[in-house]
């Protein structure tokens, strides 16, 4: 990638003028006075969060919330997992499969594109694409009903098969982009050689295709660890409940114990905050080829 | 519901097209058939989903009722009533969203794409909102505005939420709290691929500050912002979590953006036709983006080839 610093040019030309210089230093100024602006409007809120989870709930109802006074205490966290510990374990089976379920499906779909011919597997191609730009609030009344008559209502499954058609689109055509530029001599060496469709899958392409997965795996595992409308359509029971349907039902029951709903909610966000710790440039890759998915391409 | 249909007519066709046996007579799976599984629950659940939004649109159908066929009342009713409503909510969400977005964006990115280390710093702390689910950030920032225990209640006494005309505006606020830092991250990736000799040249040419960023990187940033347009655009559009966490669409449907509309029609009122209505009205709108912007796309491509 080539690199440039925007605000510092490489060699200051040394005939520039002292008033020039005067409106670099202002800018810089001024840029990093809104960069640190920003930082702080960024964290305000997350540092109400965390201390608001940290207090007895007297402390919260009555001690300035932006001041820590009037001790500290873990005991929420406990409270919360014991609420939405299992809201927790459903998000990440729900998780796990939707990803699992996506690149098993998506890989041989994208193959199939790629080396297929003829009219339906251009149609296929073209309704992957189409769908790209179909969003899931537009479609969530007749998943309720179709989900309803496979008789997947209240169940895990019930979330797990439309999340991971809702990611299909994306992930077949981004695959299919990535599976196009490989030589295809080195799938008819393999054919030659004997090897069948499934040998093929296993042996070449599902190892060629790592990088590209390795995006699609983090955005698809994203999206479905924080997707709200489909689950909180698909399940009504809370040992179904996944952890976004969990926190809304915390959050709209009576007689709220807010700083336990607030440690659940960091509980909720505690595995993306490790995945951004130990796996920085995987998280933004993937949330950044998400972004294709919106464009219509 | 006979969704399934058409995926059942398509895997016939494909099958009789891409069976083909190999040269010791054995029948062999063709390449073309390993679409099916993925295309198989894509079309029942993307495909037939939409088709059949479509159909249910024309239909009486309460939550556990009879369905019969009501023509064109359910879109009539939209266009008489909340409907008319909703595509006002949705359409403020979207200019609030351009207006805040765009500008802090651009801004930020360009900041944070600088390599002093107080800027990296910086943008790592950017991130930080995107980690939460929206369900997540909703219900912090219902805590930090809530008129009795919340966050500001010690410096203004506020019930903005319960406001019609704040309540839309502040949780578009916190929606753009949480999305802008994903558009720096696309904004600073941008300005960091553009050569270095650009700006060299115009320095030696006199430039500075803020001419090098009218003249040299906002001309260079244009398709990015411009996805990013896009991005704020069907995020707003399709805009669901935190209008409904935050103020349940409420108050008086002042944050009852068209998906909001989608859900408290089919679950709260439980009536599967008039929520259809709303939902055809958002994957029309989200399918007509797109194709402007493919076309705008290919539009742009052609200009650029030609000069």
């Amino acid at each position: 990638m080539a690199s440039i610093a925007v605000e510092e040019p490489s060699a200051e030309p040394a005939y520039c003028r002292r008033s020039r210089l005067q409106a670099l230093k202002i800018s810089r100024v001024l840029s990093g006075v809104l960069g640190t602006a920003w930082a702080v409007i960024a964290v305000a809120p997350l540092y109400f969060l965390v201390l608001g989870s940290l207090r007895g709930e007297g402390a919260y109802l009555t001690a300035n919330p932006w001041w820590p006074s009037g001790g500290v205490t873990l005991s929420n966290y406990r409270v919360a997992l014991s609420g939405v510990g299992t809201a927790l374990l459903n998000s990440v089976i729900v998780t796990v499969s939707v990803c699992a379920l996506v690149i098993v499906l998506s890989v041989p779909a994208a193959y199939a594109i790629v080396r297929g011919r003829g009219r339906g597997i251009r149609l296929c191609y073209v309704l992957f694409l189409a769908g790209l730009a179909i969003p899931i609030e537009g479609t969530i009344v007749s998943v309720f009903i179709i989900v309803l008559h496979l008789h997947l209502y209240n169940s895990l499954a019930g979330i797990i098969v439309p999340t991971a058609a809702f990611s299909m689109a994306l992930a077949v055509l981004i695959l299919v982009a990535f599976l196009r530029d490989v030589p295809s001599e080195l799938y008819e060496a393999m054919e030659l050689d004997g090897a069948g469709r499934m040998q093929l899958l296993r042996s070449l392409v599902f190892p060629m295709a790592r990088p590209p997965l390795l995006g699609i795996g983090v955005f698809v595992a994203l999206s479905s660890w924080n997707s709200l409308l489909l689950p909180l359509v698909t399940t009504t029971s809370n040992a179904q409940a996944v952890l976004p349907v969990a926190l809304l039902r915390l959050e709209s029951s009576n007689g709220a114990d807010y700083p336990a709903i607030l440690a659940s909610v960091v509980w909720s966000a505690i595995p993306i905050i490790v995945l951004y710790l130990v796996g920085r440039r995987q998280l933004i890759g993937g949330l950044v080829i998400g972004s294709s998915s919106n464009l219509g391409r | 519901m006979r969704v399934e249909s058409p995926v059942v007519s398509v895997r016939g066709a494909v099958r009789s097209m891409y069976s083909r046996t190999d040269g010791r007579g054995k029948r062999e799976v063709g390449p073309g058939l390993l679409v099916l599984p993925a295309f198989a629950i894509y079309g029942v659940f993307v495909i037939g989903a939409l088709l059949a939004a479509v159909v249910i649109s024309f239909l009486n159908w309460p939550i556990g009722g009879s369905v019969s066929f009501a023509g064109l009342k359910n879109w009539s009713t939209f266009l008489s009533g909340g409907g008319v409503k909703a595509l006002g909510v949705t359409a403020e969400v979207i200019g609030i969203s351009l207006v805040v977005q765009i500008p802090l964006s651009v801004a930020l990115g360009i900041f944070a794409a600088g390599r002093q280390r107080y800027r990296a710093v910086l943008s790592w702390l950017y991130v930080l909102p995107l980690l939460v689910s929206p369900t997540g950030i909703a219900i912090t920032w219902a805590r930090l505005f809530d008129p009795t225990f919340g966050g500001f209640t010690s410096i203004i006494q506020q019930t903005w939420l319960s406001s019609r005309a704040a309540a839309p505006v502040i949780v578009t606020l916190a929606f753009s709290w949480r999305i802008v830092p994903f558009y720096v991250i696309l904004i600073q990736a941008a300005v960091r691929t553009i050569p270095r000799e650009l700006f060299d040249a115009a320095a030696v040419d006199g430039a500075s500050g803020a001419r090098l960023i009218r003249h040299i990187l906002l001309p260079q940033l244009r398709h990015t912002i411009v996805v990013v347009a896009i991005l704020a655009v069907t995020g707003a559009l399709t805009a669901f979590d935190l209008y409904f966490v935050m103020t349940g669409g409420g108050p008086d449907g002042a944050t009852t953006t068209l998906a909001v509309g989608v859900y408290l029609q089919a679950f709260s009122n439980q009536v599967l036709g008039p929520a259809s209505v709303y939902a055809v009205v958002v994957a029309a709108a989200g399918l007509l983006t797109a194709g402007l912007v493919s076309r705008a796309t290919k539009f742009g491509e052609m200009r650029s080839q030609r000069q």
